[in-house]
């Protein structure tokens, strides 16, 4: 194995911007290549004459810090000038002492030869591993690639499962387990799992570009220019084929599909990120502890259960048990493209659990809030960038996104339902809270602050607001108290043990 | 459902700005507004810097605190009323926040 760091460096109006490459630290024990379009000149490597740029110096330095050696071959020009420039030498190859102790690398090439229509030359190198390349197995990913038209198989196989019985915790586990497990062997019978997509499948590439390709590669001189200029139509006329056959065949899906693909698959990779003794943490194990040092705060000092001011406590309300039909109308307000995990199962094949026997989530919520165990915590956190931040290597520069189990997410959707219900019934908000209450949106703040302000301004007085935002309330909140309060206000002891 | 529970989470402290006079505490979930009226300038920004430390108070007692970024002050005058009752108006005000800082808004 080695690495492979390809650089194009962008220079606009003598400016580099060097500044991310040369904060990036190499690993000096794996083997690696850094090949790529410097834009650089230097007494080191360029011709004679040639005008040094002002940025070598610290990307000389980088090198050595590193331990890369140039293995250009000497003398050689890697760009053709143009109008009146001289040829020069900004495209380098570099290996690090990791890769030359290897001897599995061969003297780097320059050819101008194969250009596809570059004035830079190509810089080959061949690897030659001491061992045979393992063959390339797709990642297998939580969940299935689900067949529509399948429901009716799906629906008669998994109604033929039986339903477990719940009376204690274990068995609550079990069952949600169980259920997990049997929505898994139904699919499989039926649906491929999901994979890692293939990021260089080019969807349009057909058995014409490849031979235009080859004829690019094989031709020379002035009819290389026209191969390349049939290269470029071909793959046009490729992609029009492509557009059409699936125009012709659209559906609303496929045109979903279609536009997705068209804004491109956006991968975004976390860069090395400051620690907090200023090094930067670069494996993915650093990674992890950095951002949970962020996103997750330490554990906070406690505080008292009870309160002076808490509010009197109300008599216990029953809960009232979920039914079928609440479930059926929860679940179809829900987005088949929620995205799923960590098993993968989503919403869909929910609705089509429910569809098939009803009986087995509202069972499984009912037991959940009667033995007060939420049985979903498990979550994958994903960090977002923010956007538009100065400094992505910082961890406050990301946004941690959980991506919970779609069964966790339809019983709290539930729950909340039930909630909202009772504290509107028992009247248990006061109305300076707009947040949380069903029918009251943010506007009606504004205008309920608005009405006040212009009483007092039209009356002669003067009016003052002071606006202010509670830091990551949710994640610094004491559930302690958080539960102590719930009871107060009269919700059932295992739904509080639930929260 | 955690705005629910945040919601829920401060509910004592609504409780006890209801008992406010020429001032009240609006919430959105985590934003809050203090909005305080008065004959001059003087008593408005007293009566709101007397509500952010009682509220920041509550805050910290119960393991909260708030945004510094995030805190704005905006203040409202008639347009033809006399200067001399009314005071100087003020273009910011300096607040304690807790850890010793003081908070200019």
């Amino acid at each position: 194995m080695f690495i492979l760091v390809n650089i194009y460096h962008h220079v606009v109006n003598h400016h580099p911007s060097l500044d991310h490459l040369l904060r990036t630290p190499l690993d000096s024990v794996l083997p690696t290549y850094v090949v790529g379009d410097f834009n650089t000149h230097s007494s080191t490597w360029s011709f004679l004459g040639a005008t040094v740029s002002s940025w070598a110096s610290p990307l000389e330095d980088w090198f050595e810090d590193f331990l890369l050696t140039l293995v250009n071959p000497t003398g050689l020009a890697t760009r053709k000038g143009e109008h009146h420039q001289c040829d020069s030498i900004i495209d380098l190859a570099l290996l690090n002492d990791s890769a030359l102790c290897t001897n599995c690398f061969s003297p780097v090439s320059i050819s101008f030869l194969d250009l596809l229509g570059s004035d830079h030359a190509a810089l080959s190198l061949t690897w030659s591993p001491p061992f045979d390349p393992l063959p390339y197995v797709p990642t297998i990913l939580p969940g299935f690639v689900i067949n529509d038209s399948l429901v009716p198989s799906w629906t008669k196989d998994f109604s033929l499962l039986p339903t477990p019985s719940i009376s204690s915790l274990s068995s609550l586990t079990a069952t949600a387990d169980a259920l997990d497990a049997d929505i898994y062997v139904v699919s499989g019978r039926l649906f491929k799992r999901r994979h890692m997509p293939d990021f260089w499948g080019l969807r349009w590439w057909d058995i014409h570009c490849e031979a235009a390709l080859n004829a690019v590669s094989s031709t020379r001189g002035m009819s290389c220019k026209d191969a390349i200029k049939a290269l470029h139509c071909t793959i046009t006329e490729a992609k029009q084929v492509w557009s059409n056959d699936n125009l012709t065949t659209v559906t609303l899906d496929t045109l979903w599909k279609a536009t997705a693909w068209c804004h491109g698959c956006h991968a975004n990779k976390i860069p090395p990120l400051l620690k907090p003794d200023g090094s930067l943490a670069t494996s993915h194990t650093d990674l992890r502890q950095v951002l949970s040092a962020c996103f997750f705060p330490t554990i906070p000092k406690p505080i008292p259960l009870s309160d002076p001011e808490d509010p009197p406590p109300l008599a216990p309300q029953m809960f009232a048990p979920i039914t079928e039909e609440e479930v059926a109308v929860n679940l179809a307000k829900t987005s088949n493209k929620s995205a799923p995990r960590p098993t993968g199962i989503t919403y869909k094949l929910l609705k089509w659990c429910h569809a098939a026997a009803p009986s087995r989530l509202t069972s499984l919520f009912n037991a959940a809030v009667s033995l007060g165990h939420h049985p979903w915590r498990c979550t994958t956190i994903v960090p977002i960038l923010k956007p538009s931040k100065i400094d992505y290597q910082v961890a406050k520069a990301y946004r941690p996104i959980s991506l919970l189990e779609c069964y966790g997410k339809l019983l709290e959707k539930i729950i909340m339902k039930h909630i909202l219900l009772d504290m509107a019934r028992f009247n248990l908000l006061p109305p300076t809270q707009f947040g949380s209450r069903d029918y009251h949106t943010a506007s009606d703040t504004v205008l309920c602050m608005t009405h006040t302000v212009q009483t007092a301004v039209k009356s002669g007085h003067i009016a003052a607001l002071l606006l202010f935002d509670i830091q990551g309330f949710f994640d610094n909140l004491h559930v302690d108290h958080l539960v102590h309060i719930f009871s107060l206000l009269g919700f059932q002891p295992s739904l509080c043990d639930w929260v | 459902m955690s705005p629910i529970l945040s919601a829920l989470y401060i509910l004592p402290l609504l409780h006890i700005t209801e008992a406010w006079r020429f001032r009240s505490l609006s919430t959105y979930v985590d934003d809050g507004a203090i909005v305080a009226m008065g004959a001059s300038h003087k008593s408005v920004i007293d009566k709101c810097a007397n509500g952010f430390y009682m509220i920041t108070d509550w805050l910290l007692c119960n393991g909260l605190r708030i945004d510094p970024d995030k805190t704005e002050f905006i203040t409202f005058q008639p347009l033809c009323a006399d200067p001399n009752r009314l005071g100087t108006p003020c273009s910011h005000i300096d607040l304690q926040v807790p850890g010793g800082r003081t908070l200019r808004v």
